[in-house]
C-alpha cells in the first residue's frame, strides 16, 4: 500500500512532499493545487512526506506495493 | 540541449556527495555543482541513516585494536592503507559535523556518549557514537548552501562523458530532468561520483534509490571497479522494511528461533547476537536449514527506557512500529519475524576501484562514499561504517578533485558520445511496446534474493542465475517502456539492477573460496595462499570481463599468514550434521 492518503481537503497544494520524495512517487494538480499519489509502486514507506507535510494531510503505511522477494 | 558548466561536478546527494562539495569549496574550486536524481537533504541512503556512527576517537581508543579488528573483519580485503587513513581522519569529519549543527549524543562531562553494538565485545570493545539520524541531511544541504555549492535535485545524471580530445579523461556528464525530461549537459573539469551503491530495491529500510548508478556509469566509461563478490547481508522484519537494527541491539533486543532459544552463540561465540552482519545471517540459514524458522527478533527485554529511546533515536522506524501494531499503548510485542536481506554493496563491497586520493582508473574521475569499493572496511567491516567512510572518502574525494583541476586543461565532453547517449536515453520513451521496469526488478530480485544465492552459494546455482541475467540483459533491457520521465529513471534503474546482478554473479563464480560475506558450499575454506586477491571487473566492448589482482599483503602493517582456514560459519554448519 506504501503511501495511503492524501488528504484533499487538508492539502494546501505547498508542494514540499512532491519536492522531497526521495522516489518521485507525488505529484501536483497544478489547477487544483493540491498533491497526489501518483506511483503508488514505487514508494518506499519512508514517511518522510508525512513528516514534513505542514497540514498533516499525508498518511503512510509500512506495507509496500510491491511483493516482497524473501530469502526463505 | 541545455549545458551546464562547473569545476566539478559531484553525482549524488548523500553525505559523501555533499562533504566532496563541500571540501572541494574550501579548497578552492570556483563553480562546484551538486546533482541529484531526488532532492539533497532528502535523498539516498545517508537520509535514512539510523545514527549510530563508528568513530575511533584519538584520546580515549586503542588504535591497533581498531585496525586489527578492522582488517580481521575485512578478511584482509582492505586497502590498509586507507583504513589507515580513514580512523586517522574520522573524528575531525565528526567535530565538523558538530561544528556545522549535527547534535551527537553527549556525556554529562560534553564528551562523546559511547555505546555497545554489533561488533564490540567486552574484551575487544568498538563502542560507537551516536547522531541525530534525520537532522544529519538537512545540515548537509544547509551547509552545502552555506559554501556556495550550485544545488541541481530531481535531475538524474545516467552517462559519463569523455574529453573528445583523450578518451581516457572524463569531461562530465549527461543527466535528464525528472519532471520535465529534458536532457542536460554538465560539462566540468573534474567529476566526482558518489551515488550510491547498488542495493537491489531489496526488503530493507530506504534504499530504493540505491541502484548502482555511480557503478555503472563508471564501468560503462571503462573504469575499475572490485569487490563486487562481497554483499551486505542485513536484517529486517520479515512483514515490512526496518531499518536501525544497531541500535535496537543496543538496547537488549536479541535473536531467537521457533523454538523460542537464543542461537548465535553457537555460530560465534565470542560476539554471539552482536556478531558482524554476515554472520548474523548465515547463522540465520543455518537455523533455517535446521528446521528452526520462523526466526524473531525479542524485544522482551526492552523496558519504558528502552522505548523511549527508541523513539528518540529512530523516529520514522518506530512510527512504523506503532502503524503496524507492533506498538501498542506505550509497550512492544514481545516477539517480531525478522529475516535475512541481501541488500547489495550497501556499506561495503562493490563499487569503483579507487586509490587513497578517492581516484578512479580514469583522469578527472573520483568516487567516494558507496559508490567506491569499500576499500577501509574490505569485505564486512564494522556495523554503522557507511557513514564514517562517506565523511572521510567524501572529503578526500573534494579535496583530491580540486587539486587536479589547477593543473587541467580545457576539456569538452565528445560530441558523439553527446548524440549517442541522448538517443539511447529517449529509446523508452519511443518504445511502443515493450517491458515495464517492474517486471526486471521482480526478475533480478528472485534471481538474487534465494539464501542458496547470495548467503550459501554454489558455482552450479550461480551459473544457472547468471544464463538468465545474461537473457534478461540480452532480450528485456533493449526494450524496456518508459511512459514518462519518472518511468524513464525507473528503466534506466532497473537496467543498472540487471548489470550489477551480472557483475556480483561473475565475481563471485571467479572467487573459488570462502571470506567475509561470500561463502561458497563447493569451497569452504578461506585460501590466505591463492585467494589475497581483488576481483577486478571491466568492460569491453558491451561485455564484462573479470581479472584479478594480487593485494600487497607484504606491504601492509598486518599480515595474514599464507595458508587455508576453515571458514567460521562452515565449521559450525559442520558441527550441526
Amino acid at each position: 500500500m506504501g503511501i495511503s492518503w492524501i488528504d484533499q481537503k487538508r492539502c494546501n497544494g505547498c508542494g514540499r512532499c512532491e519536492l522531497i520524495c526521495p522516489q518521485d512517487v507525488i505529484r501536483l494538480n497544478v489547477e487544483k493545487k493540491r498533491a497526489f499519489i501518483k506511483y503508488i509502486r514505487d514508494c518506499q514507506c519512508c514517511f518522510l512526506c508525512e513528516l514534513e507535510c505542514p497540514q498533516n494531510a499525508v498518511y503512510v503505511t509500512p506495507y509496500r506495493e510491491r511483493r516482497a522477494v524473501l530469502p526463505w | 540541449m541545455e549545458e551546464i558548466y562547473s569545476d566539478i561536478l559531484v553525482v549524488g546527494g548523500g553525505a559523501a556527495g555533499c562533504f566532496a562539495a563541500i571540501k572541494a569549496k574550501q579548497n578552492g574550486a570556483h563553480t562546484v555543482l551538486l546533482v541529484d536524481k531526488g532532492y539533497v537533504g532528502k535523498s539516498g541512503c545517508s537520509k535514512f541513516a539510523a545514527g549510530s556512527f563508528k568513530c575511533f576517537i584519538p584520546d580515549e581508543d586503542d588504535f591497533d585494536l581498531w585496525f586489527g579488528k578492522a582488517i580481521e573483519e575485512g578478511y584482509y580485503i582492505n586497502d590498509q592503507n586507507w583504513t589507515k587513513i580513514h580512523l586517522k581522519q574520522v573524528f575531525d569529519r565528526v567535530k565538523e559535523l558538530n561544528s556545522w549543527g549535527v547534535d551527537f549524543l553527549k556525556d554529562k562531562n560534553g564528551g562523546f556518549e559511547r555505546l555497545e553494538g554489533q561488533g564490540s565485545s567486552e574484551k575487544r570493545p568498538i563502542k560507537t557514537i551516536m547522531f541525530h539520524g534525520p537532522q544529519l541531511m538537512d545540515v548537509l544541504r544547509a551547509t552545502a548552501q552555506k559554501f556556495s555549492v550550485d544545488i541541481v535535485d530531481k535531475t538524474m545524471i545516467t552517462h559519463l562523458l569523455h574529453d573528445k580530445k583523450n578518451s581516457k579523461s572524463i569531461a562530465g556528464a549527461l543527466g535528464f530532468d525528472l519532471r520535465t525530461g529534458e536532457h542536460r549537459i554538465f560539462k566540468a573539469k573534474a567529476t566526482i561520483l558518489t551515488a550510491g551503491p547498488q542495493a537491489f530495491k531489496s526488503h530493507y529500510a530506504y534504499q530504493k534509490m540505491a541502484t548502482g548508478d555511480a557503478h555503472v556509469m563508471g564501468l560503462r566509461a571503462g573504469a575499475e571497479l572490485t569487490n563486487y563478490e562481497f554483499t551486505c547481508h542485513h536484517l529486517s522484519c520479515a512483514d515490512f522494511d526496518t531499518t536501525g537494527m544497531n541500535v535496537l541491539q543496543g538496547l537488549g533486543a536479541t535473536f531467537v528461533n521457533s523454538k523460542g532459544e537464543p542461537y548465535m552463540k553457537k555460530y560465534d561465540p565470542e560476539y554471539a547476537d552482536r556478531s558482524t552482519m554476515n554472520r548474523l545471517s548465515a547463522g540465520m540459514a543455518c537455523e533455517v536449514m535446521l528446521g528452526n524458522a520462523p526466526l524473531y527478533f525479542d524485544f522482551s527485554h526492552f523496558d519504558e527506557k528502552s522505548l523511549a529511546y527508541f523513539k528518540d533515536t529512530l523516529p520514522i522506524m518506530y512510527r512504523a512500529f506503532e502503524r503496524a501494531g507492533y506498538i501498542n499503548n506505550g509497550t512492544i510485542k514481545d516477539r517480531v519475524e525478522w529475516v535475512s536481506v541481501n541488500m547489495g554493496n550497501v556499506g561495503y563491497g562493490g563499487g569503483l576501484k579507487i586509490n587513497t586520493m578517492c581516484e578512479t582508473s580514469l583522469n578527472g574521475l573520483f568516487a567516494a562514499g558507496d559508490a567506491a569499493c569499500g576499500p577501509a572496511s574490505g569485505v564486512e567491516g564494522f556495523c554503522a561504517y557507511a557513514i564514517p567512510f562517506a565523511t572521510t572518502s567524501g572529503a578526500i574525494s573534494g579535496i583530491a578533485a580540486s587539486e587536479y583541476i589547477k593543473g587541467s586543461e580545457d576539456i569538452s565532453p565528445s560530441p558523439q558520445e553527446v548524440r549517442a547517449y541522448s538517443q539511447e536515453l529517449s529509446r523508452p520513451l519511443k518504445t511502443l511496446d515493450g517491458v515495464e521496469p517492474d517486471y526486471l526488478m521482480l526478475k533480478v530480485q528472485e534471481l538474487l534474493f534465494p539464501m542458496d544465492i547470495y548467503l550459501i552459494r554454489h558455482r552450479e546455482r550461480l551459473q544457472q542465475a547468471l544464463a538468465r541475467f545474461c537473457e534478461l540483459g540480452d532480450e528485456f533491457v533493449p526494450f524496456l517502456k518508459a511512459y514518462d520521465p519518472h518511468y524513464l529513471r525507473m528503466a534506466i534503474e532497473a537496467s543498472n539492477m540487471v548489470t550489477c546482478g551480472e557483475l556480483f554473479l561473475r565475481a563471485a563464480i571467479t572467487r573459488t573460496e570462502s571470506r567475509g560475506s561470500h561463502f561458497r558450499e563447493d569451497y569452504p575454506g578461506i585460501d590466505n595462499i591463492n585467494w589475497l586477491k581483488w576481483v577486478i571487473l571491466t568492460e569491453d566492448h558491451g561485455n564484462i570481463t573479470v581479472s584479478t589482482e594480487d593485494i600487497p599483503i607484504e606491504t601492509y602493517p598486518m599480515k595474514s599468514e599464507r595458508k587455508k582456514y576453515a571458514y567460521p560459519i562452515a565449521k559450525a554448519m559442520k558441527g550441526l550434521e
